[in-house]
């Protein structure tokens, strides 16, 4: 059952490509060594000691599945960016806006602590709330997450009524 | 395949952008532009920026408590170590430089210089020096450069808040909270002077709808509700209002309900000997403003109902005491010199469509939607401008035309290395004052210290 609701999540996650923040130019890959070099700030991932590695799959916003492994204490925003994935951190990681908005895999959920209210009045105004939504920077990895299976949303606010007027 | 790309990037065109403005939706357009190009062209962007600082509403409209709102800046700062980027500040487009003359140094535009007017309200009194647009209290309190002054505050006990969207809450904190909650922030040292002598003791904040039409959201409403904690008393909401809403609140969407379940945590506030004390108040729309010998003594509404969503004035009205009146009633934007058949009057910005407004013209943040939004709606809704800006640049669409350097036409320009002086000037300032910078409020003072 929980299962197959983060199925549909996922789905309605790869579905909604139009507004998404991380289309690319038809026919065009884009230039990721840029990319990467310009949003190196968000560099404070360890890495994890052998054997103690923790497991993660990210679903990206054009259903891809990213697996990634990282250290106990890394939340899921930094470890997102450093590995390349669109995730915004507007306030840079310090709860204060809905940009890392990230939804997790049922199974885990309760896995995490629960959100303090600074988290919810900023997930209260992320596009696509699920009833498994996160803030990526409020989420740290334990052991209990390795495996966690996390859907990167698409995060624009429903705008596209205004483009059309 | 590397090998080959990289030995013909110099053949490769290089696409130059103009961004005016450098507030969030300017800096986030260029920030895709830059970073989702193709491999098949480069992107150089310029700013304009009519202030000799940059980082726009983030540093101008982000309350002084909420520093970790502007930690958005950290983009513009990266991208300006990082890539191909250049800042010009103190240049007004349209003045200083024509719109034509960027067309002959840019192959896209994109207009994010926001909006810088406020809705006015045209009812007897409306123009009393103790009614001010809360743009202008905010710009004040924020060290934004303006002859603005507010009325002093000694004196004042009671003051009417017209609005209940985050501005007008921002406001409210800034007149109740204690002065040792302003002290350590950035806000202005003339905001600080005039808080020291505040004698306000009560805020209203008026609506002229119901409670579900409460514009807040729930970050700020705690933030007021938490003063309690400070002896700042919430004054309940008019009971028979709050009786007929509460049925409803469970039926609410998430925000909504979250919204509504904090205020009602907060219902029986007790507060002994409160500090200061405020209210939400709702239907009620301000008629007249009545001024007495000389200085402005009440505030008469009249009471609306909501008829299938539409505000209807009843005949009943009420008189409430204030000495002082602000106005948050939203933001007005105007064209700019060379646009203005582009621009909605009623909307308050630029006709567009996913931020294209004609060919080589774009828009972004609240000239593009109007004046609403938060960064991170900004955020994406900017991105979707630096999208559309691309794929047209991939597709030929740009304003053809060799391009000249804009650089000699603009001798006054303020440089990001030159801002940097400015920031680290503030910064030390703040240091030696207590606070995490002491902004600097006067264009004149800002050029000596920028060209020193």
């Amino acid at each position: 059952m929980w299962r197959s609701t983060f199925g549909q999540v996922s789905r309605l996650v790869q579905s909604s490509g139009r507004f998404n923040g991380s289309r690319t130019v038809q026919g065009i890959t884009t230039s990721r060594m840029f990319h990467q070099s310009l949003i190196n700030y968000h560099g404070h991932v360890h890495k994890p000691k052998p054997g103690e590695e923790l497991h993660i799959t990210f679903i990206s916003k054009d259903g891809k599945q990213i697996e990634v492994e990282a250290a106990a204490g890394d939340n899921l925003m930094d470890i997102a960016q450093h590995h390349g994935l669109d995730v915004e951190g507007a306030c840079g990681g310090s709860c204060a806006c809905s940009t890392c908005h990230m939804i997790i895999d049922p199974e885990f959920y309760d896995e995490i602590p629960e959100p303090e209210d600074d988290e919810n009045d900023m997930l209260d105004l992320a596009f696509g709330l699920t009833e498994t939504s996160r803030l990526g920077c409020q989420v740290f990895m334990t052991p209990e997450l390795d495996g966690v299976r996390v859907a990167l949303p698409a995060m624009t606010r429903n705008l596209q009524v205004s483009d059309f007027k | 395949m590397r090998f080959f790309s990289s030995s013909c990037r110099t053949l490769i065109p290089t696409y130059k952008v103009a961004v005016v403005g450098s507030g969030p939706s300017a800096f986030y357009t260029a920030y895709h532009v830059l970073s989702k190009k193709p491999e098949t062209f480069n992107v150089t962007v310029d700013f304009f920026e009519k202030l000799p600082t940059p980082f726009g509403l983030s540093r101008y409209g982000v309350a002084p408590d909420h520093p970790e709102v502007k930690n958005c800046e950290d983009y513009l700062r990266t991208m300006m170590k990082d890539s191909p980027v250049r800042f010009f500040g103190n240049v007004t487009v349209g003045k200083d430089i024509t719109l034509g003359e960027l067309e002959q140094s840019y192959h896209s535009i994109c207009l994010a210089y926001g909006v810088d007017n406020d809705n006015s309200l045209d009812i007897p009194g409306s123009d009393s020096p103790q009614v001010i647009p809360a743009r202008q209290f905010v710009n004040w309190y924020n060290g934004y450069p303006t002859d603005f002054k507010p009325p002093n505050l000694e004196g004042i006990e009671d003051v009417t808040i017209i609005g209940n969207g985050n501005v007008a809450l921002d406001v409210a904190r800034v007149l109740l909270a204690p002065i040792d909650h302003w002290k350590p922030t950035d806000i202005s040292e003339d905001a600080l002077e005039v808080l020291r002598g505040s004698t306000v003791k009560n805020v209203n904040i008026v609506a002229r709808r119901g409670l579900l039409e409460s514009a807040f959201t729930t970050k700020e409403i705690r933030e007021l509700l938490d003063l309690s904690k400070k002896g700042i008393k919430f004054i309940p909401i008019e009971e028979s209002l709050w009786e007929d809403f509460v049925p409803s609140i469970n039926k609410l969407d998430r925000p909504n309900k979250r919204k509504f379940t904090t205020i009602q945590k907060h219902l029986n506030q007790q507060i002994e000997h409160p500090q200061k004390t405020w209210s939400l108040q709702y239907m009620k729309s301000p008629k007249e403003f009545v001024t007495e010998n000389g200085k402005l003594a009440k505030t008469i509404f009249t009471k609306n109902e909501l008829v299938e969503g539409k505000v209807v004035a009843q005949d009943e009205q009420i008189e409430v005491k204030n000495e002082l009146v602000i106005l948050s009633i939203g933001y007005r934007g105007s064209s700019i010199a060379g646009m203005e058949r582009y621009f909605l009057d009623r909307e308050s910005r630029l006709q567009n469509k996913g931020g294209r407004v004609k060919p080589g013209y774009y828009t972004s943040g609240w000239i593009k939607n109007g004046p609403k939004g938060i960064i991170a709606s900004t955020m994406m809704d900017s991105f979707d401008t630096g999208f559309n800006m691309l794929e047209d640049l991939n597709n030929g669409e740009y304003l053809q035309g060799e391009k000249a350097d804009i650089t000699e036409k603009l001798p006054n320009a303020v440089t990001w290395d030159q801002w940097l002086k400015l920031d680290d000037f503030e910064l030390k300032q703040g240091e030696a004052k207590g606070k995490s910078r002491d902004k600097v409020n006067n264009i004149e003072k800002m050029l000596e210290i920028v060209n020193s």
